[in-house]
């Protein structure tokens, strides 16, 4: 999944350079109120991105002959939190670009985007949505880290095909399946290393797993507050997900209504006296991208946003919670 | 997998060592948006890429083989382009063994190949001629914060460690019978995996004793560079 120079096209390059540099400022700042011991920091992040590091050496079969490798994305976010796993993937791209020619340096905004932003960072509220859904304790806790880390596989490879696309290296209808199929393969066997990791850690360290601590004492019964946010976030990264992986090979049949209107003629009518002449997303397509699949889910995936955060806010303002428990900011 | 084939030619000397790292980073980076942006069909272009790349070799007095080797990586990629050749929509076809390919596809693939090689050669270059140290210092001049660099620092110098002990691990997995052939199997390497994570952790416990006890506070010293000479 490491894209190299020259495969990405400079407009998409210094686009996701400057998303990935804001997001590796704004990682910065939050690993830094995080982590309990601030000097502790270099030494953890250094160890852990070398682990990381050392741990994508481990080849896995995925059948065939072929092997995929370990991303480790959700491992370092389950224990350390996503804005350092954010800081761990970036040095850890940045050492495979420099040391060993894996990924390019001018692509490097594009990779630390796929495998930092959106594996490391993006990827969080469905691990923590999961763990608010699934029963408390050791199998829930297990079953949304093995969630959360094939759908991050699949994502950032999902995204690597966007990024291919969008350049014009590669057509969308190729790219997509051939990146989303094997690495729905390979996220299996992330799933496995993380569940294994994670094991082998709780036995050993329980003390250095954040969510551990809350989990091994006394179940105690969660507010509905926190189960309703989780399963928004879970259900905001599923819509996502279908918004750009399902949307570009949807049937383009007219709809019901669409039919309707071209059996009795009013079809036309419509076109030709638009209601709404400066679409933001014409036939949900954002106009500026060349590939046609990539353009429509890109607006899929934006208006899919959009709508989650418009009824966010509608549900911020119109719902009142009692002021009755501990102030909290959600 | 070993990084001490670049290390071991930072040792050597030449102009090309001897030049201020900041000039060289710049340099590079210079090389690649330029060599990145050019059109494929510019092949001139690239023949002189490839030519100043050769000059800059030769005067390092580094040997080309071994570094075309580590360039070859991208290849794989090359192959995922080529898999989309023949549904390329570029106008005009050639044929080649009896396939009709697009024009326009080919070119993209020879380019991204190229390009791809080329700047792979060029920071190959850059890392055999600038030991890691060296090239960190110049990259906190050229403005990266220090925790940055900091954990750039630590992460390379464990990182040979951990690599070996990962692989001792695989290969006393390999001494006990463990041949993987299907996916479940792979939870060995979780274990494996897991069992390298605790090592690490524990590891990044004990230096951060031995750091404090030396005085560390939260960020680790650097040298200053002098100003840039008249070589540069």
């Amino acid at each position: 999944m490491h894209i190299p120079d020259g495969f990405v096209s400079g407009a998409i390059n210094s686009t996701t350079a400057v998303v990935s540099v804001v997001a590796l400022a704004v990682s910065v700042a939050r690993a830094k109120r995080e982590l309990r011991d601030k000097a502790f920091a270099v030494p953890l992040l250094a160890t852990v991105a070398a682990f990381v590091f050392a741990a994508q050496m481990l080849n896995f079969p995925i059948g065939g002959g072929t092997s995929g490798h370990f991303l480790g994305a959700v491992t370092a976010a389950a224990l350390l939190g996503p804005w350092s796993a954010c800081i761990v993937l970036s040095v850890v791209l940045l050492l495979q670009a420099l040391l060993f020619g894996d990924g390019g340096i001018t692509a490097l905004g594009s990779n630390i985007l796929n495998m930092g932003v959106v594996a490391g960072i993006l990827t969080y509220p469905l691990l923590r949505g999961l763990r608010a859904v699934l029963p408390v304790g050791r199998k829930g806790y297990f079953l949304a880290a093995a969630v959360t880390s094939w759908t991050s596989i699949v994502l950032a490879a999902g995204c690597c095909a966007f990024m291919l696309a969008l350049s014009g290296t590669s057509p969308l209808g190729l790219a997509l399946p051939a990146m989303v199929g094997t690495h729905a393969v390979i996220g299996i066997g992330e799933a496995l290393i993380t569940v294994a990791v994670l094991t082998a850690v709780v036995k050993a360290r329980p003390d250095i797993v954040p969510a551990w601590a809350q989990l091994d004492s006394t179940p105690r019964p969660r507010s509905a507050n926190r189960k309703v946010s989780g399963l928004a976030a879970a259900g905001l990264v599923l819509a996502a997900v279908l918004a750009l992986f399902a949307s570009p090979f949807a049937s383009s049949a007219p709809d019901g209504l669409e039919r309707v209107a071209e059996k009795q003629g009013f079809l036309a009518a419509a076109s030709e006296t638009p209601v709404w002449t400066r679409s933001l997303f014409p036939d949900y397509r954002v106009k500026t991208v060349a590939s046609e699949q990539a353009a429509t889910g890109l607006a899929g995936l934006i208006g899919t946003m959009l709508v989650f955060a418009c009824g966010y806010l509608a549900i911020r303002f119109l719902v009142r919670e009692p002021d009755t428990r501990e102030p909290s900011n959600e | 997998m070993s990084h001490n084939f670049i290390d071991r030619f930072c040792q050597q000397d030449s102009f090309v060592h001897r030049l201020d790292a900041r000039v060289k980073i710049l340099l590079v980076l210079v090389f690649l948006l330029v060599q990145v942006s050019t059109p494929p069909p510019h092949v001139h272009s690239f023949v002189v890429y490839a030519g100043l790349l050769l000059w800059a070799t030769a005067l390092a007095r580094i040997p080309a083989g071994p570094v075309l080797g580590r360039a070859a990586l991208v290849l794989p990629f090359s192959a995922f382009v080529a898999l989309g050749l023949p549904f390329m929509h570029g106008g005009e076809t050639v044929a080649v063994f009896g396939l009709h390919l697009s024009r326009s596809g080919l070119w993209l693939l020879f380019g991204a190949t190229v390009k791809a090689m080329l700047a792979a050669t060029a920071v190959i270059l850059l890392m055999a001629t600038t030991p890691f140290g060296r090239l960190l210092n110049a990259l906190r001049h050229l403005g990266v914060p220090l925790f940055f660099i900091d954990i750039l620092a630590m992460t390379q110098r464990y990182l040979s460690l951990l690599m070996g002990e990962a692989t001792r691990l695989r290969r006393a997995a390999i001494a006990r019978g463990y041949a993987p052939k299907w996916l479940p199997q792979s939870v060995i390497i979780g274990r494996l995996a897991g069992n390298l994570f605790l090592r690490s952790y524990e590891r990044a416990e004990r230096v951060y004793g031995a750091m404090r006890l030396r005085g560390y506070r939260g960020l680790l010293l650097s040298t200053p560079l002098g100003p840039l000479g008249r070589t540069e």
